[in-house]
């Protein structure tokens, strides 16, 4: 319970990603975007994807990204559901099966899998990302791009303020237990919102008032205590990193991003396991996370 | 002091200094007026509420630029307007701790935590390191720089609080009732430190404060606070032998001047000047019960 983790933040580590550049990774990052969400074939963004994961097993942070993949998941289980029965797509759709009220219809599996396997797939690198960079070197990073202050400010506050407010809420659900109130399950979730963000304000203003105090965001010359050099490997990776993309939406723009809608059949048996698999996944999460909180 | 002082200039002056919280309905603080020199160790007193923290806050402009309310009157550091100078570049001049620890702490390593305003100050990385590890010595926080400052007990964070503010070498170390959390060792510590930074170093230090023992022993000057408003401003062995002053707002002076105070009312024959520390009341007070 204690050490109850929904959000990914910094794993320390000395892993070939802890040690990259955090431009590079941002570079990778806004790359690997623009290119998933180019291409429509979900067979490579799969692919893509087992690269993302086979690359979070080799940074040792597998443990941490798998709780936080929890949080996205009823999202993603909610997109299959509803795409299935309406796809985002143009019409006339091929229906493939009846269930009761629902048709499931061909076009609907093709783009859920596409979206889904999309956002799962972006997510986990932007989460890889996250897991491996020092929010301090973020900052640093962003600062040097030329990004203004209250920006970078932002968002590395945000990725730091992440460890606090679970803090925060676990403090809240025992505080709440230890009145006699119910402690358990999303009944107990619900009223202990209001206070964690109320003391989230708290804890924000605290902080920004800390931060200020050592001259933080200050005029003048910076120093960091973690060296921050971009080595040659970061710059190879860069030019690599663009000469592929170059290439790579090239091929997309040949290929009309590898649209492989009309092609794909899926077996209607396939549509019903994928359209229920989604309503119990969404709803087993929930009884997961229920569970996970009366621990 | 005051010799030196005629020449030199205040480093802090507060005129008539006024402040009302957005969600208050009375002042937090009443027309304060006072000034502190270079080198002056200035302790702060007054019960919960009396506005020290407020007054703490108005010091590096954080009152009001980052606190709503209505202000009324300056406050000049090194006659900068705390009005005007944001608090990121007056923290270059004034540091300053807070009472809560835990929620001062942003950084993830103890290290990084001392690092994060030299950092900003642009200090080269050899004296970053140099710096580092002074501050964590005096504070007794060596051997700790890989700990997550979440990690530390109330007392640890504290004084790396103090040592985070203190290896920034300001000019003026602000310190909002900074051992709290400590025992009694600990507090010893933190003020002896103190006293070596404002001998030392020469930093001007204004400290709120509760423990009168200490701020006796250590302070050159008491500025006593109640409901916003302040009622005196000496040194402390002119202040604390006020007593009937200092128990009327409620608070204590220290027990060897009150044991002092208590035996005159019985028509004991003690000096005029009632000792403030411990050292002192031994000198003046032997004698005084006859001896075997």
């Amino acid at each position: 319970m204690n050490n109850m983790q929904l959000i990914a933040n910094y794993v320390p580590g000395k892993s070939f990603f802890h040690r990259l550049h955090p431009s590079t990774k941002i570079i990778w990052v806004l790359g690997a975007l623009l290119t998933v969400f180019f291409i429509k074939d979900p067979l490579i963004i799969f692919a893509f994807l087992v690269v993302v994961l086979v690359l979070i097993k080799a940074s040792n942070t597998f443990a941490t990204y798998r709780a936080s993949l929890m949080l996205l998941l009823p999202i993603i289980f909610g997109l299959i559901f509803f795409q299935i029965v309406a796809p985002a797509f143009p019409k006339p759709w091929t229906p493939l099966a009846r269930l009761g009220p629902f048709v499931l219809y061909n076009e609907g599996v093709y783009s859920a899998l596409v979206l889904s396997l999309r956002i799962i797939s972006v997510a986990s690198f932007a989460l890889l990302f996250i897991m491996t960079t020092y929010p301090g070197d973020l900052f640093t990073t962003m600062r040097m791009w030329g990004v203004p202050y209250e920006i970078s400010f932002m968002v590395t506050t945000t990725i730091q303020l992440i460890p606090i407010l679970q803090k925060e809420m676990n403090i809240i659900l025992s505080a709440q237990r230890s009145r006699a109130m119910q402690a358990s399950g999303f009944s107990a979730l619900l009223p202990s919102i209001i206070p964690v963000f109320a003391g989230a304000i708290e804890r924000v203003r605290q902080m920004s008032m800390t931060l200020e105090s050592r001259a933080f965001g200050s005029s003048g010359k910076k120093t960091s205590i973690r060296q921050l050099k971009m080595g040659t490997l970061d710059y190879t990776l860069i030019i690599l990193t663009i000469i592929a993309l170059i290439g790579i939406f090239y091929l997309l723009w040949i290929n009309q991003g590898f649209d492989r809608s009309q092609q794909m059949i899926f077996p209607a048996p396939a549509a019903i396991i994928l359209f229920l698999g989604s309503i119990i996944g969404f709803f087993g999460i929930l009884v997961l996370f229920a569970r996970r909180i009366k621990n | 002091m005051t010799a030196t002082n005629a020449a030199k200039e205040p480093i802090i002056r507060v005129e008539g200094l006024s402040f009302k919280y957005a969600t208050a309905t009375e002042k937090a603080l009443k027309e304060i007026n006072f000034t502190v020199f270079p080198g002056e160790y200035v302790a702060i007193l007054g019960l919960s509420g009396a506005g020290k923290t407020t007054l703490c806050l108005s010091l590096n402009g954080i009152i009001p630029q980052m606190v709503m309310g209505e202000k009324e009157g300056r406050c000049l550091i090194k006659g900068q307007d705390t009005d005007e100078v944001p608090v990121r570049e007056m923290a270059k001049t004034v540091g300053m701790v807070f009472d809560n620890p835990e929620y001062q702490l942003t950084q993830l390593t103890v290290e990084g935590e001392v690092a994060l305003g030299l950092e900003n100050l642009g200090i080269p990385y050899e004296e970053m390191l140099t710096r580092i590890k002074e501050a964590l010595k005096v504070v007794g926080l060596e051997g700790l720089e890989e700990r997550s400052p979440m990690q530390l007990s109330g007392g640890q964070q504290q004084r790396l609080a103090i040592a985070a503010a203190m290896a920034m070498y300001p000019e003026i170390l602000v310190l909002d009732e900074p051992t709290t959390n400590l025992d009694p060792i600990g507090k010893e510590e933190v003020f002896e430190v103190l006293q070596r930074l404002n001998r030392e170093k020469g930093m001007t230090i204004v400290i709120a404060e509760h423990e009168v023992e200490v701020i006796a022993e250590y302070a050159d000057r008491v500025i006593i606070l109640d409901r916003g408003e302040l009622i005196t401003n000496g040194p402390p062995a002119e202040v604390f032998n006020d007593v009937e002053t200092i128990s009327r707002l409620g608070l204590r002076t220290p027990q060897v001047t009150e044991f002092g105070y208590r035996l005159k009312k019985k028509g004991h024959n003690l000096p005029e000047q009632l000792p403030i520390t411990l050292q002192d009341a031994v000198k003046k007070y032997s004698g005084v019960g006859g001896k075997k």
